[in-house]
């Protein structure tokens, strides 16, 4: 004040009295008033005063009892521990985190009196950490809260998208964000809450949503069929409508997907394996349909023609349904799969007998039908021979009609 | 007439340092200028965090201190604006206002550019008058604040003396009393 009535008169301010000198007389009559104060008036109430501090003690005593028992209220009350979550839980909390603030806010004016009493009393002032405890940990539990509701609030938005339209690279981005920073139980935000179990289960939540959302990504597998999507039920135990227009992620979290991650990446392993199966023996029966033996005439009748592509795939084509068969993911499609090595076995043996009756026809024939001299001395030999060849000539004939390999092949006694 | 024209820029540009004065509506710059520093409150409860050391019993010292404080500004402050610039901003403020006051009143009433004469009288006097006011919205500040205080200090004096006038001489507590 000194120092501004000197600037005002360095500015030469007009004052109606000189300050300095009202200053100087209220610095004397403040240093009076101390003196009478603490000197003789102190003396003569002290009495007065001793005797109130002992009231005063009282009713600090009293209003200690108050705060403890406030205290165990407020600690045994307040949803610290809470791991439940849905807005009916999150509203109680607001309850009653708001009705234990009004109560800590009228204890806290109450103990602000009583400090004022001390200090005019001279009695030591009592902190009432308990209070300053409830007041700062109300401040947490209602961040606490907040970050369950906002989250929750989060998750729910997502729940409704549709299955097709859920996008799981986003939602993880957004996961690692909350993990990152909100639900960080080291960030030093956390430092309170993080010990608290509703802030545990809160994490526990966002853990769990991370590990489903992948598990979620695998499932749009395009490989996945009904047949998965039921073995998928079987394991969760859990009923879904994955074909209904209406199906969501609301319906997967109800899953519980993050205690079958092991399962789940089998169940779509495995589609994707089967799909390799199914492909595999659909191109295999395509080729084998079309497969057609090649014939070169043979004076009235015709023989094989080139027989390798057909003997390659028959041993390549084999060698590939055995690896599938040794496949667990073969299962749906065993029966396929194991006719097709049953007729690719009768294609390899029936093309071995044939082509090895068809060097016995060729040799013989001359031998037999061109030979006036073995006809003569081997009439009996020669009649079995017309026979065979007869049937021979007609096989060949039946075979040129029908040329489909695995037709020839398999037709009824053919092999025989 | 490029010469009379470059001279009457000239001219106009002598006011450029007071322009101010009408761009600016006093009471929002000075309210700003007074919202640029810091208040008692705020500089006092800074010097006390910053002897916080975390240890209960200093802490406890700390808000006592506090309250002693928030207790006397409501006796020695009511109605006091304790927002405001430090005294040596004030100073450095009132004596560039003045200094502008001295250079308008020095300004020359008539000035001739070429055929063009000019009379400044109207101006310098508005100019006269606005500065004033801008100097005067200052000081005043300081000495109504001054006033206030000096008049909170006086019932204080007024109103402890008075308390203490009396000595009771019953043993009686208020509270017994109550």
């Amino acid at each position: 004040m000194k120092q501004a009535i000197m600037l005002m008169k360095k500015h030469q301010v007009k004052m109606d009295e000189d300050f300095l000198v009202t200053l100087e007389t209220n610095k004397s009559q403040l240093k009076d008033v101390s003196e009478k104060a603490l000197g003789p008036v102190k003396e003569s109430i002290l009495p007065l005063q001793n005797q109130e501090a002992q009231n005063i003690k009282g009713r600090l005593a009293r209003f200690g009892v108050i705060v403890q028992e406030f205290r165990i209220k407020f600690q045994n009350t307040l949803p610290y521990h809470v791991t439940d979550s849905s807005p009916e839980i999150i509203n109680s909390a607001y309850d009653q985190i708001t009705q234990f603030y009004v109560e800590t806010c009228k204890l806290e004016s109450e103990a602000k009196e009583l400090n004022n009493l001390e200090t005019l009393f001279d009695l030591q002032r009592s902190s009432y950490k308990q209070l300053k405890d409830c007041k700062s940990e109300l401040i947490s539990l209602k961040e606490m809260w907040d970050l369950v509701a906002l989250i929750d609030m989060q998750f729910d938005s997502w729940k409704k998208t549709l299955w097709d339209q859920i996008d799981t690279e986003n939602l993880t981005q957004l996961i690692k964000e909350m993990q990152s920073k909100q639900t960080n139980p080291t960030a030093p935000a956390n430092k309170v809450i993080s010990k608290w179990r509703t802030f545990v289960a809160l994490n526990d939540r966002v853990k769990n949503m991370n590990t489903i959302l992948p598990l979620i990504s695998q499932l749009h597998s395009p490989f996945m069929q009904n047949r998965h999507w039921k073995k998928l039920m079987r394991v969760t135990e859990q009923h879904i409508d994955h074909a209904s227009p209406k199906f969501c992620l609301e319906d997967l979290i109800k899953l519980h997907l993050y205690k079958f991650a092991d399962e789940v990446t089998e169940i779509v392993d495995g589609a994707q394996k089967e799909s390799k199966i199914e492909g595999k023996v659909g191109v295999i029966a395509r080729t084998w349909d079309d497969l057609k033996f090649t014939f070169v005439e043979k004076g009235d009748t015709y023989e094989l023609g080139a027989l390798d592509v057909i003997i390659e795939l028959v041993e390549t084509q084999s060698m590939d349904l055995m690896t599938m068969l040794a496949q667990k993911e073969v299962e749906e499609f065993k029966e396929n799969v194991s006719k097709w090595q049953k007729t690719l076995k009768t294609v390899d043996s029936v093309v071995e007998i044939w082509v090895k009756v068809q060097k016995n026809w060729s040799r013989l024939n001359p031998i037999f039908l061109a030979s006036e001299d073995i006809r003569g001395q081997l009439p009996e030999d020669t009649k079995r021979f017309e026979k065979v060849d007869i049937e021979w000539k007609e096989l060949m004939r039946d075979a040129v009609e029908n040329s489909g390999v695995v037709e020839a092949c398999t037709f009824e006694g053919r092999e025989q | 007439m490029n010469e009379i024209e470059e001279a009457t820029k000239a001219f106009i540009h002598q006011y450029d340092d007071k322009k101010f004065l009408w761009e600016e509506t006093l009471e929002v710059s000075f309210q700003e200028f007074l919202n640029s520093g810091q208040s008692l409150h705020e500089m006092f409860t800074k010097k006390l965090n910053a002897m916080r050391t975390g240890a209960d019993d200093e802490d406890q010292k700390i808000e006592e201190e506090q309250d002693s404080f928030n207790w006397m500004a409501t006796k020695i402050l009511k109605g006091v604006v304790t927002r405001y610039p430090s005294l040596d901003i004030f100073d450095e403020k009132i004596s560039h206002l003045t200094s502008v006051k001295k250079q308008i009143s020095e300004m020359k009433q008539q000035v001739d550019i070429g055929w063009l004469r000019v009379n400044s009288v109207p101006l310098i006097r508005e100019l006269e008058k606005t500065i004033d006011a801008w100097i005067v919205a200052h000081t005043s500040f300081l000495l109504n604040n001054t006033m206030r205080q000096i008049t909170n200090i006086n019932n204080f004096i007024k109103e402890v003396s008075e308390g203490i006038k009396v000595v009771p001489k019953s043993n009686e507590s208020e509270a017994e009393k109550a």
